[in-house]
């Protein structure tokens, strides 16, 4: 199928701010599941955009505003064909690769909260990776409920279990830490989703050598209207949006609009 | 020797007048302390020091290839020399650093590996440090106020003078830098080693900055002057990794340049040392050593590792919990004698829980031989008795073009009779290091 | 100076400030402190007014102590010393571990005064010490920018310490034409139009001492 995407930050500053460096993983990256056909890049105050791909192979987009400015507005569209297909397959054959998912990270180091859940899962668990991760993903979904507010970019597995609630984020660091409590490489994935306004983050889990994507906040496989920006060991890796600006009197307010519509109908109004 | 005891006042108050201090955060106050120096040399033969470098010379060159390897092939990881795990669950493994290529491909610039002498007369490596190794100002400046103190004492001894250690280092930043200025970024004045930091500055001729003083445009690096921006090629950094760029690591460091790192990986300024060095000097990769000189270099190993158990392996595990109150027990994401436990002074209880710890999380955990090493004597504070005291020795290994050993080092002691840490942070003295030339 | 940051002028510009600032209250302690011992007790009242210090004492004594060595009063002696301390230790690579040793003795030496039952001696090493470090300055530092810079605060400092002690004005005179003849050797921001208002306006009699200061307040003003 093919996506048309657009992603729109905006930010606004209090107080006039110099020396704005902006980092930005929002790019759809090439896999077996998704092609980039299409890419266009806008930024107001206008600078010069520079592009890269990190230690994992995220897009990056990057740059600098070095004058006074009180907005920032980067948008980026393009077209994303989509395959429909289930998986991924993994990169590297020796499988070395595999451990960095397997291994707890910042944001998923299991506490007595994660380790009860996972000892409780156990007793019911399939044999089967897949069979597990589908298990440990309806838990999840089960256990959470979705309200934002309630923990933020800092929260970890651990607390957003604990709290029982979160955003897309914490339903996929929790996802993780079990899937890697069971010894399946997990990873979190940050992209875009049809009908979702916000940036969107899943897990992708791998059972025998392929890369799952299954989306723990809907209970839903990933399918061909999810577009993936970048993979990684969990949020930290995978931040859309990075910066710091110079003026420690000023507040940002920030504002994402996204859109994702398949080719053929037109476009939701932008707000 | 007994010469130099005489002149203890002398070099103290030489010591007080250079600002000889470190730095120490007590009850969240800074203070400044001078770092107790100790007259009586640490002396090494020529014989016994040519070992140790060529040691420490193999040590180090096989660090730097492996750190290559991580952050590229992996390819030690894939022939199974060493399991993944303890490559990815170490804290000091940078995944922002994947691919990375350093310039000339060196990594660890500045290795601190530090030493202990057993009673065996064998020297055993106790850590190696790849990231920020500190220390070397120590034995220098006591090196030349000692000179100053006591001349007589250096007359017709043949000890190697250590005075060239600024040189080795502005060699070492010339070589790999990428064109440009010299810089020694240091946190602040508020860091324990400030004064190292500055005095480097002045005798390397490298500008000292603060991360203000930076700015990264167009993914080179420039210091911002009163007379306009100029090009920086080397950057002897002394912030950590996690604090170094806020759009690489850390969002929330305040003392980091933005754009540092993606300067580096394009390969437009050299980092000394390179982030995510810490992968290698990890506690728990530390038994990997020999494996990896063998791996990368085909030769066996010349450095002594302290008999290391990983309780990751099942076998080194059951041997671990049944000899616990002979080992010692490190965690390996601590640093600075902080989470070292000698299994012996344990409590009944404690010890339990710290058994269940290891079982829970083995990968966490080493457990070494405790080494009985050799005590060195100290001056006591009444300036006549001697009195003995545990002492290692840090050695510097400079990687440039060639990879040299500092003939010098710094030699640290534990104030504390029983105790066998000897670091700064935890009051200990120190000691100049002496290598005979002949 | 090819390298120097807008923070290692202002640390040099402000080394000089403070160890002058040292200094010349060094020389007005000495008169001060010789008149107190035995002739007039209210005599330190009116110091504290000329120099804008809070007049929180409780005797002579008290005033003679706490104005050298108490760290807790900002306006110290001591305190104004540990000022010009941390600002050069933090140029050890600009001015020489030489240069700044002189800076280490002298605070060495004032901490040895607190205790000392006749502290003018410790004070009078500070200020040879002082002298020491000027001397160090002009011979170990190549830089000539450096050098100058911290002179620049020097002469800022005095210019602004005989203002406040109603100097002839043909001490004014000449503090200020050493601060045109060499301001321009170094890379401090500054203001020249303040610098040559400030030249004028010592020129001229009927100038007041109060806007001539705050004229000289105004030539390096804060740049960071």
């Amino acid at each position: 199928m093919l996506l048309d995407f657009r992603y729109r930050m905006a930010l606004e500053f209090s107080d006039p701010v110099e020396d704005q460096y902006f980092v930005m993983r929002c790019i759809p990256r090439d896999t077996d599941r998704q092609k980039l056909t299409e890419l266009s890049t806008e930024v107001e105050p206008d600078t010069a955009v520079r592009s890269d791909t990190d230690g994992l192979g995220n897009s990056m987009l990057y740059g600098l505003i070095r004058e006074k400015h009180t907005s920032f507005l980067l948008t980026v569209s393009g077209t994303v064909e989509t395959t429909g297909s289930l998986y991924e397959e993994h990169e590297d054959p020796s499988a070395v690769e595999l451990f960095r998912y397997t291994a707890p990270s910042g944001y998923t180091q299991p506490g007595p909260e994660l380790l009860s859940a996972y000892t409780m899962l156990a007793e019911t668990a399939p044999a089967d990776d897949y069979g597990r991760l589908i298990h440990y993903a309806r838990y999840v979904r089960d256990t959470m409920e979705y309200l934002p507010g309630t923990t933020d970019v800092h929260t970890t597995a651990e607390e957003a279990l604990r709290l029982r609630k979160g955003v897309c984020q914490d339903y996929a660091h929790v996802l993780i830490t079990l899937l890697r409590l069971a010894g399946i490489p997990a990873r979190y994935a940050a992209g875009l989703m049809r009908g979702e306004g916000e940036s969107h983050a899943w897990v992708e889990a791998n059972c025998s050598g392929y890369w799952y994507g299954i989306d723990p906040t809907n209970n839903l496989l990933v399918d061909d209207s999810y577009i993936k920006f970048s993979h990684g060991r969990d949020y930290e890796d995978c931040m859309v949006s990075r910066g710091i600006f110079r003026n420690p009197r000023a507040i940002q307010t920030m504002g994402i609009a996204v859109s994702v519509v398949p080719e053929d109908q037109e476009a939701a109004p932008q707000q | 020797m007994q010469e130099l005891n005489k002149h203890v006042k002398s070099i103290n108050h030489l010591l007080e007048r250079y600002g000889v201090r470190f730095g120490i955060y007590k009850d969240g106050v800074f203070k400044e302390q001078l770092f107790p120096f100790d007259p009586i040399p640490r002396v090494i033969g020529k014989e016994e020091w040519d070992e140790i470098e060529a040691g420490l010379i193999q040590r180090v060159t096989a660090l730097n290839l492996f750190l290559s390897d991580i952050y590229g092939e992996k390819k030690i990881v894939k022939d199974g020399v060493i399991p993944p795990e303890f490559i990815f669950s170490s804290s000091g493994y940078l995944t922002a650093c994947e691919g990375l290529k350093t310039p000339k491909g060196i990594a660890s610039h500045i290795s601190g590996i530090d030493l202990v002498q057993g009673k065996d007369g064998k020297w055993y490596i106790l850590e190696d440090n790849l990231r920020i190794p500190s220390g070397a100002s120590y034995p220098l400046i006591a090196r030349d106020l000692c000179r100053t103190a006591s001349p007589g004492t250096f007359a017709g001894t043949h000890v190697a003078d250590n005075r060239d250690y600024p040189k080795m280092l502005r060699d070492t930043m010339d070589y790999v830098s990428t064109g440009g200025l010299n810089v020694i970024l240091t946190p602040g004045r508020y860091n324990a080693a400030f004064f190292e930091h500055s005095y480097f500055a002045e005798k390397t001729g490298a500008v000292l900055v603060y991360n203000t003083d930076l700015t990264v445009e167009d993914d080179k690096v420039y210091l911002k002057t009163a007379a306009g921006n100029q090009r920086v090629g080397a950057i002897y950094r002394r912030t950590s990794d996690e604090y170094l760029d806020p759009l690489a690591f850390n969002p929330e460091s305040l003392i980091g340049v933005p754009g540092l790192f993606q300067a580096m990986r394009k390969g437009n300024v050299a980092i000394l040392n390179a982030p995510g060095n810490g992968v290698a000097d990890d506690k728990g990769i530390y038994y990997f050593v020999p494996k990896m000189v063998e791996y990368y270099l085909g030769e066996e190993c010349k450095t002594n590792n302290a008999p290391t158990y990983l309780p990751y392996y099942e076998e080194d595990k059951k041997y671990v919990l049944d000899h616990f109150d002979d080992l010692v027990i490190k965690d390996v994401a601590e640093a600075g004698g902080y989470g070292v436990v000698f299994g012996n002074t344990l409590t009944k209880e404690k010890k339990a829980d710290f058994i269940e710890l290891i079982k829970t999380e083995p990968r966490r955990f080493i457990a070494q031989e405790v080494i009985d090493f050799v005590d060195l004597d100290i001056l006591d504070e009444d300036g006549v008795t001697l009195i003995p005291r545990k002492a290692d020795l840090r050695a510097y290994v400079l990687t440039g073009e060639d990879v040299r050993v500092w003939k010098s080092g710094l030699t640290r002691f534990s104030r504390n009779p029983d105790s066998f840490i000897v670091n700064s942070s935890q009051g200990g003295g120190f000691k100049d290091t002496w290598v005979l030339q002949h | 100076m090819g390298t120097a940051t807008l923070g290692k002028l202002d640390s040099l510009y402000w080394l000089g400030r403070y160890i002058e600032r040292v200094y010349q209250s060094i020389n007005m302690y000495k008169s001060t402190y010789d008149r107190l011992i035995d002739q007039d007790a209210e005599l330190y009242k009116g110091e504290c007014e000329k120099m804008g210090i809070p007049d929180n004492f409780t005797s002579a004594q008290d005033f003679a102590w706490k104005i050298a060595f108490d760290t807790d009063n900002p306006l110290s002696i001591i305190s104004n010393l540990y000022r010009a301390y941390d600002n050069a230790m933090v140029m050890r690579d600009e001015i020489s571990s030489e240069t700044l040793a002189y800076v280490h003795l002298a605070l060495a030496e004032i901490k040895r005064g607190k205790k000392s039952e006749a502290p003018l001696m410790e004070l009078q090493n500070v200020e040879d010490l002082i002298f020491a470090f000027w001397g160090c300055l002009d011979d170990k530092v190549d830089n000539e920018s450096v050098r100058n810079t911290v002179k620049i605060g020097k002469r800022v400092e005095r210019l602004d310490i005989l203002l406040r002690r109603d100097a002839d004005r043909e001490d004014l005179q000449r503090e200020v034409s050493r601060l045109v003849a060499r301001i321009d050797t170094t890379c401090l921001p500054y203001n020249r139009k303040a610098l040559l208002y400030a030249a004028a306006m010592v020129e001229d009699d009927s100038s007041d001492y109060e806007d001539i200061k705050k004229m000289v307040w105004d030539i390096v003003p804060p740049f960071l």
